[in-house]
């Protein structure tokens, strides 16, 4: 085979190969995503099957003025306040603690990790046991929540985020436990030899080599916390959502699909969240970057 | 500046014995290397001194005070590491700085012994870059500057040369031994290279699988090796080492014999000599010559009799036997006469 | 200098202060435990307890009389048998499917120089800041007018493909040593023999990560499939499979419950068993 014949037979085969992957990915994600902006220009039919109306931005404009989006935006925000910030902090302590060289430290590694591989129906369920007014937990602690938190305007938020809290702990760890165990351990001999007390050298030397993970972390633990969704479906529901405020934009977005179908207000709702999160993570990555220390 | 002193100092790892029992003094002021081939124990026995590492039994004291349990924070002990620790997220000022700060020196002295010891070694360009904009020659000298600007009372170099390209290591040892006898600190230097020990050393302590072999100046390591291990060890390229016998004040090497004088040696003995303690001649001790090394001036010949090698120094103007030639060696020196069972050096 | 004759003042210290220590770095770490493994452990006991033991205060924290008939209850009343069996197929297709997309695809970019590579590789790392929650409004359009609707390719079609995937096994392919290709060519070896025989062995660590997280990834879903088996209860998934069973008929808690450590064993199993490899692609090369 010459050279240049071969040459064509492996590009054909290397784009062969690569077109399944391609393929899949821009029906399921590429495609989507940039429909959302056709069908955010348009309502949606009273009744399938009749053509949509164009709405141009009006439809956009309306709908993230509208309280129930705004209802949406709050529950979405005041979720992602109450897990991300707790989960890294707690889970940058429990993998410090766990990093020293004590007896059954892969134990307490192991344990910390279930959360992580837990599904949100487990954790909605067993806390949702827990929360039932008669049969939970909380009367045994002496916390009357009549009728039940889960109805409850003020607390059902968080509710929620004890739940998400829980999960985000197990991958939070997880990756600090990663973080520690790659930092260089000279350094930190050196910074003991300096003279610096164990406390001294947390915050001067391991902090500082943590920076990327601890931005990391954060970044996850943001963009996983603004689609969250599945807690408020299992133990509130469609209906009951808006009332106690745990409507987040990512169940709003299921509703308009599945529950009370309108592809245009859906469409309008995906952008604006994904907006969010593009400018929350921007921010995040601007602000933490300049602090965060990579070194050689 | 303190002394340093091993009594008895062992170091075990689980069921693996790194260090065993070892004694040694390390005088005041004085520069002493611990050589000796990877995995001897010589790094595990320069932690023990810097607090990174406990040992198992025994007594380490420095300035005469037992510090078996005292933190490394407290020793007073500055560290050059193999790979610098360089505080990757501070500039070389601030990596220089940092062991002040923990001392709680006020900012005017702290910046004034900054810029001291940086124009020592010749950083004062550099202070305000990151590590990882250095090369590794500036790196090292930052290193340095860390472990000088406290003046400890004793500094410990963890083969600091290593990582430097061959040039740049001539020149960064002298100038490590000029600065630590202007400085006259206690210093303990690692090194798996002969080469650098012997040029370096006040004293060399030689190591081998946790055993203190010998311990002396360079001079009396290569005049007087106490065994085996030393004599092949020391010295550039070490004794050539032949299996002999001992019989009736007679030595036997390879076929030939000479008389013996020393004392205290009978029985199968390990030979010593040096490449100018042998020549070629027409008679002597029968090898295969197995190749010639040219190095310019003068010329190795590597021979071989039985399992033993031996390399014979010669003027480059000399005829060069062919590779498979038998050629005959002649004692020109008296050789050293070591136990075949032991190892160690019997009387001359 | 003189030495530190301070030296040996701080010599006792240092014992008691490194001793207190460790126990706060205990204290802290079973703290943590109990908290964390609280839940999984309240949700066993329940699920072995009556409805009228569930109803006791306080809170009984070890059952008395296990009742192991709530977890045959959740499998035949609950029908959790079809909807793990439902998840079982589901994951298999899905991690099958995206491995064998990602190993080719990842192959394919380490390995060749073709047309468009730039551009297809920028589309891509694109799709990785595309959240499937902003998909869904067309995705569900989409699957609805193939027909597919109704069937296992509808829940598992749109996750066969991988830019994760593709991500780390394509830095594993391009960690191969270039001589080793070559070798194999001077010996006769085309392009897909190499690939099977020689590139795939090569990167077994990175493929191991990527499976672990696809299976957990798949196994653990939740929008996708609640989206599509809501109302079609003979594909239902394990997980949606829940929610049915939380918001049924079964008196108390036991049985829900049940159905929840059955979920949840699958993944706790894999976790144990497959650590290495979890934490591998967790932390995929955003962590140097």
């Amino acid at each position: 085979m010459t050279v240049r014949r071969q040459r064509r037979s492996e590009t054909f085969l290397a784009l062969g190969l690569v077109a399944p992957a391609v393929i899949l990915l821009s029906v399921f994600l590429i495609y989507p995503f940039f429909k959302n902006f056709t069908l955010f220009l348009y309502h949606a039919p009273p009744y399938p099957g009749l053509p949509s109306k164009w709405a141009g931005l009006s439809q956009f404009f309306d709908t993230i003025t509208s309280t129930s989006f705004l209802d949406g935006l709050k529950a979405t925000v005041l979720y992602t306040v109450l897990v991300v910030p707790v989960g890294v902090f707690l889970g940058l302590v429990l993998a410090v603690a766990a990093h020293q060289k004590l007896k059954g430290m892969a134990i307490y590694r192991t344990i910390f990790a279930t959360t992580a591989v837990s599904s949100v129906a487990v954790a909605a369920i067993v806390f949702g046991t827990f929360m039932n007014p008669v049969l939970g937990l909380l009367p045994w602690l002496g916390i009357d929540t009549n009728p039940t938190i889960l109805q409850n305007p003020t607390w059902a938020m968080f509710a929620m985020a004890i739940i998400g809290l829980w999960q985000f702990i197990g991958l939070s760890f997880i990756l600090f436990s990663a973080g520690l165990q790659s930092l260089p351990e000279e350094v930190l001999e050196a910074a003991k030899l300096d003279g610096a007390s164990p406390a001294k050298a947390f915050f001067t030397v391991t902090i500082p080599l943590l920076s990327p993970t601890i931005f990391y972390v954060f970044t996850v633990g943001v963009i996983a916390a603004m689609f969250t969704f599945g807690q408020m479906d299992l133990l509130v529901g469609p209906g009951a959502a808006s009332a106690v405020h745990v409507n987040t934009l990512a169940y709003q977005i299921y509703q308009y699909v599945v529950t009370q179908p309108n592809p245009g207000v859906a469409a309008c709702i995906s952008i604006a969240l994904f907006i969010l999160t593009a400018i929350v993570t921007l921010v995040n990555f601007r602000f933490l970057e300049r602090r965060v220390n990579y070194d050689a | 500046m303190a002394s340093v002193a091993f009594n008895q100092v062992t170091k075990k790892f689980g069921d693996t014995s790194v260090l065993n029992g070892l004694d040694l003094e390390v005088a005041d002021g004085e520069f002493l290397v611990l050589l000796g081939p990877s995995g001897c124990g010589k790094t595990t026995a320069l932690r023990m001194v810097a607090g990174l590492e406990t040992p198992t039994s025994g007594t380490l004291t420095i300035g005469g005070n037992v510090v078996n349990d005292v933190a490394p924070q407290h020793r007073d002990v500055a560290m050059v590491f193999q790979n610098y620790a360089l505080y990757p997220h501070l500039s070389v000022a601030k990596n220089i700085e940092f062991p002040l700060r923990q001392r709680d020196v006020s900012a005017d002295v702290r910046a004034k012994k900054v810029s001291e010891v940086a124009a020592m070694l010749g950083l004062s360009e550099l202070l305000d870059r990151k590590p990882r904009q250095l090369s590794g020659g500036q790196r090292q000298r930052v290193a340095l500057a860390r472990a000088i600007v406290r003046e400890p009372v004793c500094f410990l170099m963890d083969e600091p040369l290593s990582n430097l390209d061959a040039t740049l290591r001539a020149r960064t040892r002298s100038e490590i031994v000029r600065l630590q006898h202007e400085l006259a600190t206690t210093t303990i230097f690692v090194t798996h290279d002969q080469v650098e020990a012997m040029t370096m050393g006040d004293r060399i302590a030689v190591l081998n699988a946790g055993d203190l072999q010998q311990v002396g100046t360079p001079t009396e390591l290569f005049e007087n090796p106490a065994n085996v291990f030393v004599a092949g060890f020391i010295g550039n390229p070490g004794m050539s080492l032949l299996s002999g016998g001992v019989e009736d004040s007679k030595l036997r090497i390879g076929g030939t014999e000479t008389a013996f004088t020393g004392a205290g040696a009978s029985g199968a003995v390990t030979v010593g000599v040096r490449i100018d303690g042998v020549q070629l001649s027409s008679s002597g001790i029968a090898a295969i010559c197995d190749g010639v090394e040219v190095l310019g001036a003068e010329v190795h010949v590597l021979a071989h009799l039985g399992e033993d090698q031996i390399i014979v120094r010669q003027v480059a103007s000399a005829p060069r036997p062919k590779i498979g030639e038998q050629i005959f060696v002649e004692l020109t020196a008296e050789p050293l006469c070591f136990d075949a069972v032991t190892g160690l050096r019997v009387a001359q | 200098m003189t030495p530190d004759l301070s030296v040996s003042a701080v010599a006792q210290p240092k014992r008691s202060r490194v001793r207190r220590s460790k126990i706060a770095s205990y204290l802290v770490l079973t703290l943590g435990a109990i908290v964390v493994l609280f839940p999984l452990y309240m949700a066993i006991v329940s699920s072995l307890l009556t409805p009228v033991q569930i109803g006791q205060q306080p809170p009984l924290f070890y059952p008395p009389s296990p009742q192991w008939k709530n977890y045959g209850d959740a499998f035949v009343g609950g029908h959790l048998n079809t909807y793990l069996w439902n998840s079982v197929l589901q994951t298999l297709e899905i991690v099958v499917g995206s491995v064998l997309t990602s190993l080719f695809a990842a192959f394919a970019f380490a390995t060749f120089q073709f047309p468009f590579k730039k551009i297809i590789w920028a589309l891509i790392l694109a799709t990785l800041l595309i959240p499937f929650e902003v998909t869904i409004v067309t995705n569900y359009q989409t699957i609805s007018s193939t027909h597919l609707l109704g069937s296992m390719w509808a829940l598992t079609v749109p996750f066969m493909a991988s830019a994760v995937g593709i991500f780390l096994l394509r830095q594993a392919f391009m960690a191969i040593p270039g001589e080793i290709r070559e070798a194999t060519i001077l010996d006769g070896c085309g392009p897909m023999r190499y690939f099977w025989r020689v590139a795939v062995p090569l990167v077994r660590p990175q493929l191991a990560a990527f499976t672990v997280i696809a299976v957990l990834g798949a196994w653990n879903q939740y929008l996708w499939p609640l989206l599509l088996t809501s109302n079609d209860e003979a594909h239902r998934t394990l997980q949606i499979g829940l929610k049915t069973l939380n918001s049924g008929t079964f008196e108390g808690y036991g049985v829900v419950l049940a159905g929840a450590v059955i979920a949840s064993i699958p993944m706790l199993i894999l976790m144990v068993v497959f650590n290495r490899q979890l934490v591998r692609s967790l932390t995929g090369g955003a962590i140097k």
